[in-house]
């Protein structure tokens, strides 16, 4: 009976945890308080609850002790044995197979694309070109990270990817090229685009005039229907046609988004904008936090990745800001700066915080519809920028 | 430069191997620099070409579908010319009419004031615009 209740009380968490070196133990602790932050910023704070929340979970079941959910090193060799996975893995590392096999992605872009109005950018396309100038800090983190000598090329594309603010694009690129990073990458890049609204506006005022903020933009023609249709299968065809590698992301966003103008397919439109991608948000988020264990998360590459992905962040709505005061200029004032900062994707909060700086410089400006074309073209641009980075460095090996 | 590629099965994979540990600070900036360049350069020329072909684009689905409207209305008008309707008595017509601008803005205003609980007198109307009904 005795050897019964010793057994047992061996085979429990707190026996295991205790079983671990002290600095093990000290880990675990650690992990519990990041944790326990996540949680507090996703329920309290409504910091990107929809992912930052099962994120945070996953993390937590991948450190409890003695539960090993989480298999990870069937998941780190170059070649996964996807008999092995699916004969000794469990709930969570079936799930993961969705992150590293590259469909959850794709799928969660199908919705944002179902539930993605791009009508402003229609209207104006000139506001691709402010999307595009908002991918700066990806790249200058991409540079940051690997001069540092901290990282090899690979887990700095994954780092520098941060920066285009859109969670599914860092989580393809990073589960391709850096799956060790994923956790940490995920965390910063989900943390940071729900951060936006404190991020973004100091820069905005730092780098507009008052008047400049002050500008009121000629309201947006009309879009006919012809042209909604058309646009998602011409973005598909213009873009995978020059960069192949970011079919994945632009092909599934623009499906969504035909779905939704077609005004045939409401019903699968629906299914994209509501199920599917909130079915797909549970599974990825969990499997993503699920990778973080104490064992990798808690490094001192994690608080380079932390840093980094803020310098990201910056630079890329420095980059577009710059841009939009540029045209601001040639147009002879007719285009509001602070539509620029909007071109870091992370749709719709970034064009928000355009709005509200703009209608407190000017109480009778609405910038929102402006913005909105910066934003989705954002979107395309940090696609884009990925597919680049997977077009370098996809199936390169590192000696 | 730093990126060697060479065929492991003759005519059939290929891998790209990058020799990381042998980088020096110059190697490390040089690789920076270049995939930067190309990837800013990749992610401008592939936005300004959907902006060139957006713009195509706008003619061909909106300029000129416009065009051709207003040149048949514009014959319309020519072929048939306006006369005016003999007035018949008052009836509740079903057909929305918006009235005059000057009653628009001030139901408009009037709803902003119970809205936001202030008098009319505290906020100006600058402009309005109908959104697209469904």
């Amino acid at each position: 009976m005795l050897d019964s209740i010793l057994n047992f009380l061996q085979t429990t968490g707190i026996a295991k945890l205790l079983a671990n070196e002290p600095v093990e133990i000290v880990k675990t602790l650690v992990m519990y308080v990041i944790i326990g932050a996540l949680f507090y910023l996703a329920i309290v704070r409504k910091f990107e609850p929809l992912l930052l929340l099962p994120i945070a979970f996953g993390m937590l079941l991948a450190n409890l002790p003695g539960a090993n959910l989480m298999h990870m090193e069937m998941f780190l060799a170059k070649e996964i044995n996807f008999g092995q996975v699916l004969r000794e893995g469990g709930l969570i590392d079936l799930l993961y197979l969705g992150v590293k096999l590259g469909i959850y992605p794709s799928l969660i872009f199908m919705g944002v694309g179902a539930m993605t109005d791009f009508t402003a950018l229609i209207a104006n396309p000139k506001s691709l070109l402010i999307g595009a100038a908002a991918q700066l800090g990806v790249f200058v983190a991409f540079s940051g990270a690997l001069i540092s000598g901290q990282f090899n090329p690979l887990e700095a594309a994954s780092i520098g990817i941060i920066g285009g603010a859109d969670g599914p694009t860092a989580i393809l690129v990073t589960k391709t090229l850096a799956s060790g990073l994923l956790g940490a990458i995920a965390v910063a890049a989900y943390s940071y685009m729900a951060l936006i609204p404190i991020i973004q506006p100091p820069f905005m005022r730092m780098l507009t005039t008052k008047k400049e903020r002050s500008i009121v933009m000629k309201e947006l023609r009309t879009v006919s229907q012809i042209e909604k249709v058309v646009f998602p299968i011409l973005v598909t065809l213009v873009v995978t046609l020059i960069v192949p590698d970011a079919a994945p992301l632009i092909g599934f966003l623009m499906l969504g988004n035909l779905f939704n103008v077609c005004g045939v397919t409401d019903r699968l439109s629906k299914t994209a904008q509501n199920e599917l991608i909130n079915i797909i948000t549970i599974f990825l988020g969990v499997s993503v936090g699920a990778t973080a264990n104490a064992e990798n998360f808690l490094s001192a590459k994690t608080i380079l990745i932390v840093v980094l992905g803020l310098v990201a962040f910056a630079i890329s709505t420095v980059g577009g800001l710059l841009f939009a005061k540029l045209m601001c200029f040639i147009t002879g004032g007719k285009i509001n700066p602070l539509i620029g900062s909007a071109g870091v994707s992370a749709v719709p909060m970034a064009a928000r915080v355009s709005q509200v700086e703009g209608q407190k410089a000017n109480p009778s400006n609405f910038l929102l519809m402006h913005a909105m074309g910066p934003n989705v073209a954002g979107v395309i641009g940090s696609a884009v920028a990925a597919g680049v980075f997977l077009s370098t460095y996809s199936g390169v090996t590192l000696l | 430069m730093n990126t060697t590629l060479f065929m492991l099965e003759a005519g059939a994979v290929g891998e790209k191997v990058i020799e990381y540990s042998n980088w020096t600070f110059a190697d490390r900036v040089s690789e920076a620099l270049s995939v930067s360049l190309l990837g800013m350069g990749t992610v401008f020329a592939v936005l300004a070409v959907l902006w060139g072909v957006l713009e195509i684009f706008r003619f061909f689905f909106y300029d000129l579908p416009k065009r051709k409207s207003g040149e048949v209305k514009k014959e319309e008008k020519t072929a048939k010319p306006v006369k005016p309707a003999p007035v018949s008595a008052p009836v509740a017509a079903p057909v929305v009419n918006t009235g005059s601008d000057a009653e628009l803005v001030a139901a408009i205003s009037a709803a902003i004031a119970v809205v936001l609980d202030k008098p009319a007198t505290s906020f100006r109307v600058v402009s309005f615009r109908r959104t697209g009904t469904r």
